[in-house]
């Protein structure tokens, strides 16, 4: 195409876009990769100290818990959503009658903001209120005092994971969406050919989604690494160290301690976790692609 | 055998879609109901569908306020990130150029990148700026936070519409501004919805930055109004349902009206990004 002055429009055009990406992205990252080395609070100036800070992290005990809470939530974020996923996507591709209410009610905690979702679980497991007496009684367990799921370290990390583990409407208007793509002209020929609805699935649906599991187990792993809102509203972290990750530590570290050459010394770490974890995501879903072949 | 499955079948719909959507509807349900109702039954009806817990929420935080400051930043930062986008990912879809590569490189990488990582700095330059705990502050995080998923969303969806139109329309004289305008922008609508839509759920929602880059009411958004409750009325539970249907219900609304554009900006976001 021959367009006038065609170096000045691509400038023109993609400059604020890049400036505003300088100023929310490049600077922030520039800053926490460097004060991450330096000693720097709320009341001192960033002052270059070296590996001190990660010293000292590596050294806590609630930071390696931080770390392993992630790992752990990430893995079981990745198996249960994308498998939920998937065989909810599986049951509602057939259109069974409702399926599109199912559908969309699945999809709403999805959707409604993650703060919220904080809340409504505080509520509903309240000890005093919420509907964990109701239920103890119901089903006839007796006991002496009503346990609070969220306050109680036995069960806060379970109850936390509770929150969002079974909501995997996300992955399943993914996975619909991908088999909606799907030829039909493939599944006939097979039918033609005898095979059963199960046969369908196992080996036509299944192999195409392949390339999207990728996609999914991804997106759930960022989603765990920067999860925040509902741990925040529900329980901070407690009892103890037991709901504490990542981000949870990076901004208590930040706005508590007021240390800011250790919250982004625990950003830096947060970055290279997760981009550890997206290289292995995509090591691991390219190596299987190679085999189907 | 056959019976057993559909049983099995429908069970699981049914259990997913109670687990689903109970808790909103028992907060719902909750929200009308008496303090000491609240307290005696999680599972009984409210005596009478009365008001008064939104009342009280109305009363104890300026809960209308959030809801304006929510519309105006999020409104905002929906124009920003479609115009901005609307450009750069035009760009990029079109011409070669020198920079191209490293664009790509430094939007997909921002793509995964933890918001609380970078916090701590933005907090600082913001301050800085004089920008920490205004609304322009968080429209332009919310701006930037929204580039890099729309970004590849949009330079797909260009790649979709022919050279054609554009070569005949430069080959007649048109200048460049007149050919992204006439022609591009409108084949691209499609597309700028799809965004637009995305940057809104994302917004809307987001939790982390408007905690961190505001300390009082001028900038605060609706789901931080929860925190404020949490933190100030925690013994004022009957207030904090009515809060929460607040919160959620418009979302759901919004939702449910556009389901359809709303699930395919979300899985465009997710497949394409």
């Amino acid at each position: 195409m021959k367009i006038k002055n065609k170096g000045f429009w691509i400038a023109a055009f993609t400059m604020p876009c890049m400036v505003l990406f300088a100023l929310v992205y490049a600077a922030p990252i520039v800053t926490v990769l460097y004060t991450s080395l330096c000693d720097y609070t709320t009341f001192s100036p960033p002052a270059f100290t070296g590996m001190k800070n990660f010293a000292s992290i590596f050294g806590d005990q609630d930071f390696l818990v931080s770390i392993k809470n992630t790992l752990i939530w990430v893995l079981l974020q990745s198996v249960f959503h994308v498998t939920l996923g998937l065989v909810m996507a599986l049951v509602l591709r057939r259109k069974p009658k409702g399926w599109k209410i199912v559908r969309t009610a699945y999809m709403i905690p999805n959707i409604i903001p993650t703060a919220a979702t904080g809340v409504m679980f505080t509520l509903l497991l309240n000890p005093t209120f919420g509907i964990v007496k109701p239920f103890l009684e119901k089903i006839g367990i007796e006991v002496s005092q009503t346990p609070n799921l969220f306050g109680n370290s036995k069960y806060a990390f379970w109850t936390v994971t509770a929150t969002w583990i079974l909501y995997a409407g996300f992955n399943t208007i993914i996975f619909l969406a991908e088999m909606g793509a799907i030829d039909k002209e493939i599944y006939e020929a097979a039918r033609v050919d005898g095979a059963s609805p199960w046969q369908l699935d196992r080996f036509i649906t299944l192999p195409l989604m392949r390339n999207i599991f990728g996609t999914c187990v991804t997106l759930a792993s960022v989603a765990m690494v920067s999860q925040f809102d509902i741990i925040y509203m529900t329980t901070k972290g407690g009892p103890g160290n037991t709901t504490l990750n990542l981000p949870i530590y990076l901004y208590k570290a930040a706005t508590l301690e007021n240390n800011y050459g250790k919250a982004n010394a625990v950003g830096t770490v947060q970055i290279a976790v997760g981009l550890a974890l997206v290289l292995l995501i995509q090591r691991l879903f390219r190596e299987k692609k190679e085999d189907a072949r | 055998m056959k019976n057993a499955s559909r049983i099995l079948k429908y069970l699981f719909m049914a259990f997913f879609t109670f687990i689903a959507v109970g808790p909103i509807v028992w907060a719902f349900i909750s929200s009308f109901k008496t303090y000491a109702e609240i307290n005696s039954s999680a599972l009984s009806w409210p005596s009478s569908f009365q008001l008064d817990n939104y009342k009280a929420a109305f009363q104890y935080a300026p809960i209308a306020k959030y809801f304006v400051n929510s519309i105006i930043i999020v409104g905002c930062s929906v124009l920003v990130t479609v115009a901005l986008v609307a450009m750069c990912a035009y760009i990029v879809s079109r011409f070669e150029f020198k920079m191209k590569t490293l664009i790509i490189l430094f939007i997909s990488a921002s793509l995964m990148l933890p918001a609380q990582a970078i916090s701590q700095p933005l907090f600082m330059i913001f301050q800085k700026l004089g920008i920490f705990d205004t609304k322009l502050g968080l429209i332009i995080v919310y701006s930037a936070m929204g580039i890099p998923m729309s970004f590849f969303v949009m330079v797909s969806y260009y790649k979709t519409i022919s050279t054609a139109l554009e070569e005949s329309a430069y080959i007649d004289g048109a200048t460049f501004l007149q050919t992204f305008f006439r022609i591009i922008l409108p084949l691209a609508k499609p597309g700028l919805v799809t965004i637009a839509l995305l940057q809104f759920i994302n917004t809307w929602n987001e939790f982390y930055f408007a905690l961190m880059l505001t300390s009082g009411d001028t900038a605060r958004t609706v789901p931080i109004a929860l925190n404020y409750y949490m933190g100030t009325f925690a013994n004022n539970y009957s207030a904090l349902f009515a809060a929460v249907v607040m919160t959620v219900l418009p979302t759901i609304v919004v939702f449910i009206v556009l389901q359809r554009q709303v699930m395919e900006s979300l899985t465009a976001g997710a497949v394409k990004g």
